[in-house]
């Protein structure tokens, strides 16, 4: 193998973002078109498989393969990239019909929710109907084409990457356009006469062999870039050029007239390839549908003169509930749609979108046929829902009721470490498990916990595992107190704690660190073995408010499997509990919850259920933030002040807490307490803290409040409506939360491993060696961390606008009040998203980690005594 | 949703792992980029290349092509070193770094990776040495200024924008439509 050759074959330049969009849309496609063929296997063939991904290859081929890093040297290998965009992915991606499957292949909220109304849109169908008719198709083909190819422009695109970029976009966008036509894909149904496509591919033919032949015999180089490059394989410039136009002329010449061949041989035989579609279809239609049987020899009358039966496309499939009541086969419609082609219009009543739609004409049944896929609202019984606890291995190790002692058993003997190291270890907070286990590792892995799956936490809890000793001694008499039967003492506690993390730099002192987990033992032993329930858990321990606020977002919910079996129960042990297992403490009656406020995945509901009716199954993130129901163990958000208040302080919280640990903010403090001439730190975090978790919230949501009730003209007061908004703003504090606590663990993970190999070391262990300290050292951040937590603050202020949204829609009596009332708590989340990305986007500082210089302060450390 | 079989289940991680395994590749460098200079010198001619285009402070690629005059057949043996010194700097900042084909997406040339600390005209040598014949190839280069930060990060902040306007699109099509 030439030497050239063998770099060519070598040269394979990595584009994850293509591949992984590639293998995305197969993925799609090939979901759609399993179901679609379980139902009609002669439609939708092996090679209509075959024909797509042979599409996807193409364009991998092009754009991702040595052809892509040696087409700026060779104008041939160039020209190959160009014909395999142009003339080999558009039609082989539009015969595998890819409409209905890749719709079909989307999960049903996306397609339903936001796919069904750009396709009923007719002003998109309008557009895309002109776009794909012959007499502008071709235009655009050749405009694009030739304007590519003009020297100017073909250097602008070898001048750079993004023009490079938005000439390939060009080429494949006209050339999908162009060959639309040519394919016409199911389910496409064109207007004009198909002998159009004779001049169509002819003269599209002879465009490009004018052009080939202007590479191919002129006698200098047209384009300058390759002229000045290096010669490759010996090929002179002008060599290279020719070679390229030959490569356009011969195999794209055979690319138009292929399929002119082909059309001209189906018209010959004197059927149109729709015609035949018709006359496969037509026996289904009578077979099938109601619609077909109405259907008249002369295809002149309306068709469907009521709303006839509706029909499920397959099993499990139903159509949207209250939406529609007219969902017939595919078959049926398309079928309509072919036989009364050019004709009378359907009837007026066949409204299969559920709305007001009259449908008039071939296009529309087009997007008519689509919609049984369409209206599939995705399915609500919860059998059908991924059961975490369903899960090979992981399910049987969750439903053994010793795994949580287990987990809590692990957790505990970690927390004890931490506990001895902070007391006894040294004062350094790189240096000691006290320092790097809680603050980096233990929140880290708390809030990605949150984000996959649920309250895993609160499951592995060390701190209730002594109450559950004791209680095995001796039972607690007294009920909580009615009056602390809320969240207002969570929430000056938690207040507290945020404070005093900043105010005496808890994670820079492995000795406070150490005593707050005692502290934590002892005052969860002394609530719970006073007072019955969890009352530590549910009434006073910050750390539990935290997760139960955040696990509102959560993708996993405790929750009943199929909600008939728990209206026949009426022993209703997930509250009462049996005789040798206890039922829920927080309070929760598993048919009347909703979300995983309050609930510690103790799984107490699984054990003790004897109809293994209750799962931990999956739920819209952030699903139910936006409902108002009665919720068992908490009442109505709407009338809870308190959790309002919970949920605010942990939202602005998170910013706070970020912010206190960037510089710009750092050093503005440092200069309003030399111009105020507040000598203390203390005072300054405290006043810092004040405006940021009491002040701020209160002025913000209560403007945001009062103006949602002006503009949205509604009837509930401005705090009644604060407290039912507030529940929007979860995603974003919790994104803010994400983005901060994965930050650190992304970047500081490895700072366990010198500080456990320190701790073993320092009792004597010698098995993991000596600390290697250098993992302990500031490191800078991967560039995906900062992207990974802009992504997260950006989901999370999506899910804020849509939460804010859908509860302003269940307020409002009109889309405009809706709207005026949504509209201030946008703005206050898009603040918040502002001030997110710039709190992100600063250096921050790397806490829990040695500096740079870091050998020294550990040899520093260890000479004192 | 229903349920996958297993064979739509293998299919899906199959199709996942693949891309989790596109995803984790290095970024693609040194594809070419603009040419900067042509030389001809002991038979040879080198080719030199630098990407990104224009070149900024930060990362600068510059890769080099070595190939024989004669026969225009690429030398594979030769061991580069690339080197870039500030002009503009009174205190002439100097970064070096030996040229590989494992950097480089196109294996006919070699490619190594440097960091432009300043904006301003920079000076770079080529050091090419092929068994005992050695040649130094000078070349120009100007480096503009970095754009700020967030620009390059602008899509990854704005990308909820979009997503938002589209959703108010497709709730005004769906509005217009009831």
């Amino acid at each position: 193998m030439s030497p050239t050759l063998d770099a060519f074959v070598r040269s394979w330049p990595s584009e994850p973002w293509l591949v992984a969009s590639l293998l995305l849309s197969a993925l799609v496609y090939f979901r759609g078109w399993s179901i679609l063929r379980r139902r009609e296997p002669p439609r939708w063939n092996g090679w209509r498989l075959a024909s797509f991904l042979g599409g996807l290859t193409a364009i991998f081929l092009a754009l991702a393969s040595p052809l892509e890093p040696f087409a700026t040297l060779l104008l041939q290998i160039h020209m190959m990239q160009h014909l395999l965009l142009m003339m080999v992915a558009p039609p082989l991606i539009w015969l595998s019909a890819p409409l209905f499957p890749m719709v079909r292949g989307l999960p049903a909220p996306i397609r339903t929710v936001w796919v069904a109304p750009l396709l009923r849109s007719r002003r998109l169908r309008r557009l895309f109907s002109r776009l794909i008719h012959p007499l502008v198709a071709w235009p655009i083909y050749v405009g694009v084409t030739w304007f590519w190819h003009a020297p100017r422009f073909y250097e602008l695109a070898l001048s750079g990457e993004r023009w490079h970029f938005v000439e390939h976009t060009a080429f494949i966008a006209a050339a999908m356009l162009f060959w639309y036509p040519v394919v016409r894909p199911y389910p496409s149904r064109p207007t004009w006469s198909p002998w159009l496509l004779f001049p169509y591919l002819l003269l599209a033919d002879v465009q490009n062999t004018v052009l080939a032949a202007w590479l191919t015999f002129s006698s200098r180089v047209i384009y300058p870039h390759y002229e000045n490059g290096p010669r490759i394989a010996g090929l002179t410039a002008l060599d290279d050029q020719s070679a390229a136009g030959v490569i356009m002329w011969v195999p794209g010449s055979i690319a138009f007239l292929l399929p002119l061949f082909v059309v001209g041989l189906s018209l010959l035989r004197g059927k149109s390839a729709t015609d035949r579609r018709a006359s496969h279809l037509q026996p289904r239609v009578h077979a099938h549908s109601p619609i077909g049987a109405r259907v008249n020899s002369q295809g002149r009358q309306p068709l469907v003169s009521a709303p006839h039966k509706t029909m499920s496309p397959g099993r499990g499939d139903r159509s949207s509930a209250g939406v529609a009541n007219t969902v017939a086969p595919v078959g049926a419609f398309e079928s309509s749609a072919t036989l009364n082609q050019g004709h009378a219009p359907l009837a007026k009543d066949c409204r299969p979108f559920g709305v007001n739609t009259i449908i008039t004409g071939n296009r529309e049944s087009r997007v008519a046929a689509l919609l049984p896929i369409l209206n599939q609202s995705p399915p609500q019984q919860s059998t059908n829902r991924f059961d975490l606890l369903r899960v090979p291995f992981l399910g049987a190790l969750l439903r053994w009721r010793y795994f949580r002692p287990l987990l809590q058993t692990i957790v505990g003997l970690l927390a004890v470490a931490v506990i001895i190291d902070g007391l006894l270890g040294p004062q350094l907070s790189p240096l000691n498990l006290a320092g790097v286990l809680p603050w980096i590792h233990w929140r880290g892995l708390l809030i990605l916990g949150l984000l996959v799956a649920g309250n895993l936490f609160c499951m592995a809890c060390p701190f209730t595992l002594p109450r559950a000793i004791a209680r095995r001694l001796r039972q607690p008499t007294h009920n909580w107190p009615r009056v602390l039967r809320n969240k207002w003492l969570a929430v000056a506690l938690v207040a507290l704690f945020l404070w005093s993390y900043e105010a005496f730099a808890l994670w820079d002192s492995p000795w406070l660190t150490a005593w707050i987990a005692l502290a934590y033992f002892a005052i969860a032993l002394a609530v719970d073995s006073m007072f019955q329930g969890a009352a530590f858990c549910k009434y006073v321990c910050p750390i539990g408010q935290f997760n139960f606020v955040q696990s509102l977002v959560s993708p996993l919910e405790v929750t009943v499997r199929e909600p008939s079996v728990c209206t026949s129960c009426t022993t209703k042990e997930c509250i009462r509990g049996s005789a040798t297992l206890p039922g829920c403490e927080m309070g929760l009656y598993q048919p009347r919850k909703l979300g995983n406020f309050d609930c510690t995945f103790c799984l107490d509901c699984v054990h003790v259920c004897p109809h293994e009716n209750v799962g931990v199954l999956a739920v819209v993130p952030s699903g139910t933030l936006w409902n108002n129901p009665f919720r068992a163990g908490v009442g109505r958000f709407s009338g809870r002040p308190d959790i309002a208040a919970l949920v605010l302080l942990l939202v602005f919280g998170a910013f706070a807490n970020a912010a206190g640990m960037v510089a710009p903010v750092l050093n503005w403090q440092d200069r309003l307490r030399a111009t105020a001439g507040i000598a203390s730190p203390l005072a300054m975090t405290t006043l810092f803290y004040a405006m940021a978790i009491v002040a701020l919230p209160l002025i913000a949501v209560g403007s945001a409040a009062a103006l949602s009730r002006r503009w949205g003209r509604s009837s509930e007061s401005t705090p009644q409506l604060a407290v039912r908004y507030a529940f929007a703003l979860i995603p974003l504090g919790f994104a803010m939360w994400l983005a901060h606590y994965s930050f650190h663990f992304f970047t500081s993970w490895e700072a366990i491993i010198p500080a456990t190999q320190r701790f073993a070391s320092d009792l004597g262990v010698e098995l993991l060696g000596p600390p290697a300290w250098i993992c302990a050292c500031c490191r800078p951040a991967a560039d995906w961390v900062l992207r990974f937590e802009l992504l997260a603050l950006g989901v999370g202020l999506l899910a804020t606008l849509y939460a804010a949204l859908r509860i302003a829609e269940s307020q409002a009596a009109s889309a405009r009040q809706a709207i005026g009332a949504t509209i201030p708590w946008s703005l206050l989340a898009l603040a918040l998203y502002a001030g997110g990305t710039w709190i992100l986007l600063q250096p921050m500082e790397m806490r829990g980690t040695l500096p740079a210089d870091g050998g020294a302060v550990v040899a520093q450390n260890e000479a004192q005594p | 949703m229903k349920p996958l079989s297993s064979q739509q289940r293998r299919i899906s991680a199959t199709l996942l792992a693949l891309t989790m395994i596109a995803c984790s590749g290095e970024v693609a460098r040194a594809d070419g980029g603009r040419l900067v200079r042509v030389e001809r010198m002991h038979g040879w001619i080198v080719s030199v290349f630098v990407a990104p285009d224009p070149s900024r402070v930060g990362p600068v690629d510059v890769s080099v092509l070595v190939q024989e005059e004669a026969s225009g057949s690429v030398i594979s043996d030769a061991e580069i070193a690339v080197t870039l010194t500030a002009a503009s700097d009174a205190k002439g900042a100097t970064t070096s770094a030996p040229a590989s084909r494992t950097q480089a997406t196109n294996k006919l040339l070699q490619s190594a990776l440097l960091t432009a600390s300043s904006a301003g005209d920079w000076q770079g040598t080529i050091d090419c040495r092929v068994g005992n014949a050695k040649a130094e190839i000078p070349f120009t280069l100007q480096i503009a200024a970095a754009p700020p930060a967030w620009t390059k990060l602008a899509p990854w902040i704005l990308w909820p924008l979009a997503a938002a306007a589209i959703f108010v699109v497709h709730r005004t099509l769906g509005r217009k439509r009831d």
